[in-house]
């Protein structure tokens, strides 16, 4: 498979101005502002290949929205080494723009007043999508997503995810290679959720289109993504299969231990008491430090043990371990 | 760009247009009252000064002036500037710039839509009501045609002049007070307020080096066969050349700008 995406030491710095509190700052930064530069990227490399549904993560202000707008087009970055689809986004605009399609879930790309189908049908024109095609695609599209009442109510009417699911049409009508998605499941109820994730998975699978997926949510990114690229502070700290997390990052295990008769006191090195009651603790291993196999051999031998569960804690929590570092 | 785009767009237009029911009756009421207002306001002037002619205007070719302005008004009219500003402080501008189309066509066509609606709805009825109610007499082929190009050439100016200022806002974000300003120069320069021939020759004189009554005032007086034809057409031209060449660079800087701040 090819590169869609190639992006190599990405940098972008932005200019803001600094006000402090009160009214004699207001006046002092009217008159003199207080300009700040902000290295938002930092040196930012990654290749996507065509048909893979990769995931954006990171910390708010950590970057992802930058390196998502430069991706757009949105915005011009400080380094020239970035080819989508053989282009350079930001420079050739209108061209560009033809070949993607974006949700961005906290804005509407959507007439506010209108209709959405309005906004379908003006895609129609500006993307010379044929009549035929745009009408079988727009049909399959609204069955998909079950939009057809919606889709006919002012959008300034809808709730938000009614309102989602007609800006992931409006993303897809035009048939884009590459599909931009910001966070696409915020404030989505479970079960918008699961068929949105359900629409995105059979969409790349049937027309092999790439996703770029930003997310807070953990789940979407384990239902949804290959791979995960993790960036805080303006670098990528983590790119690869999810799963690879797991087995670099995941230094702890969680270990919950239900007891026949009341605990005795517990002593074990590399092991953390998380919680003790009478006939049931909890503990953190260090697998770093001690193994697994050593600790219930301990357990067994000292605690009259009734049920053992050893578990991974879950990702989200490795990640916010990941994020703080 | 295709003619598909330009449609499309302009539909979009009319429907924004017509999105609020009660707003589209309001504006289409407030007019007519207008019109009435300046009918009694110069019936006043012309009773109380006992002149037949003040500069050139007879109170009836007065009553036509100002049926005229009122037309030409619903043609060439634009809030792009308001749309940008309101794009830019809202953060919407990136709708605009993820759809592929350029950013002057993208707001021209819109309005252009808005101003299709506007013809059927405002500017044949007041047309209909000027001729039997005014006394607005239907000029002669010639002049007529004139008018039509006349007007669709002011219409490109206005709009020019209001998406100049709109770009600004690419810099300066909040741009109401020199909305107003515009407008002020628009409506004071163009001769909605009174005609430009109240004015004192030096400022009339200078009026012509200006675009402003080239929007509102020339094609008025074309309709009325008081200035020549083929010279105010020839120099409204020459304000549509220079402003879309002005746009033309600008627009990219304005583009270059959003892309370098990321507004």
């Amino acid at each position: 498979m090819t590169n869609i995406i190639h992006v190599k030491d990405l940098k972008k710095q932005f200019k803001t101005v600094k006000r402090g509190h009160g009214f004699v700052a207001a006046f002092k930064s009217f008159l003199k502002p207080k300009i700040e530069y902000k290295q938002a990227l930092k040196g930012i490399s990654f290749d996507i290949k065509e048909g893979e549904i990769v995931g954006l993560i990171g910390p708010n202000g950590a970057g992802k929205s930058t390196v998502l707008k430069i991706l757009c087009g949105l915005l011009w970055p400080d380094t020239e080494d970035v080819r989508v689809m053989g282009m350079q986004p930001w420079k050739d605009r209108v061209k560009y723009v033809k070949q993607i399609g974006a949700v961005f879930g906290q804005k509407t790309s959507l007439y506010w007043d209108l209709p959405a189908v309005d906004t379908f049908y003006l895609h129609r024109d500006l993307y010379d999508i044929p009549a035929k095609e745009f009408e079988a695609r727009m049909k399959r599209l609204i069955k998909l997503l079950e939009a057809n009442e919606i889709s006919k109510t002012p959008v300034r009417d809808l709730s938000l995810g009614e309102r989602m699911r007609c800006e992931v049409i409006q993303a897809l009508l035009h048939n884009p290679r590459l599909v931009f998605l910001d966070e696409p499941t915020i404030g989505l109820d479970i079960i918008a959720k699961e068929k949105l994730r359900d629409f995105i998975v059979s969409t790349n699978k049937e027309k092999k289109t790439t996703f770029i997926i930003t997310t807070h949510d953990m789940q979407d990114i384990e239902r949804l993504c290959d791979r995960v690229i993790i960036i805080n502070h303006g670098k990528i700290i983590y790119d690869g299969p999810l799963d690879e997390i797991r087995k670099k990052y995941l230094t702890d295990k969680h270990i919950e231990i239900k007891l026949g008769s009341p605990a005795k006191k517990f002593a074990f090195k590399g092991c953390k008491v998380l919680e003790s009651h009478e006939y049931e603790l909890i503990l953190e291993l260090n697998t770093r430090k001690a193994k697994v196999q050593n600790l219930i051999n301990y357990l067994l031998k000292n605690f009259d043990v009734a049920d053992i569960v050893v578990a991974d804690p879950p990702i989200e929590e490795i990640i916010a371990k990941m994020y703080q570092t | 760009m295709s003619i598909n785009h330009h449609i499309g767009l302009a539909n979009i237009g009319i429907k924004v247009a017509t999105r609020y029911r009660w707003e589209a009756i309001a504006s289409l009421i407030a007019t007519p009252v207008s019109l009435i207002i300046y009918y009694f306001l110069w019936k006043s002037i012309f009773t109380y000064t006992g002149a037949s002619v003040i500069r050139g205007f007879a109170f009836n070719d007065m009553v036509q002036y100002y049926v005229l302005s009122m037309i030409v008004g619903f043609f060439t009219w634009s809030q792009v500037d308001g749309w940008i500003e309101n794009d830019i402080v809202n953060g919407w501008m990136f709708r605009g710039m993820l759809l592929p189309i350029g950013l002057t066509p993208w707001y021209l066509s819109f309005e252009m839509g808005i101003n299709v609606y506007n013809i059927v709805v405002q500017m044949i009825p007041i047309f209909l009501i000027g001729i039997v109610f005014f006394g607005l007499p239907i000029a002669p082929a010639v002049p007529f045609l004139a008018f039509i190009m006349s007007i669709v050439f002011a219409f490109l100016i206005y709009f020019g002049l209001a998406y100049l200022l709109g770009l600004g806002a690419f810099w300066m974000k909040r741009i109401q007070g020199l909305r107003k300003v515009r407008r002020m120069l628009v409506a004071f320069l163009g001769g909605s307020f009174i005609p430009l021939a109240f004015f004192p020759q030096w400022l009339q004189s200078v009026s012509h080096f200006l675009p402003f009554e080239y929007v509102k005032s020339v094609p008025i007086l074309i309709y009325l066969q008081r200035v020549p034809v083929i010279e105010s057409l020839l120099a409204q031209l020459a304000w549509v050349i220079a402003l879309y060449v002005i746009i033309h660079f600008v627009a990219k800087m304005a583009v270059r700008r959003y892309a370098g701040v990321g507004l």
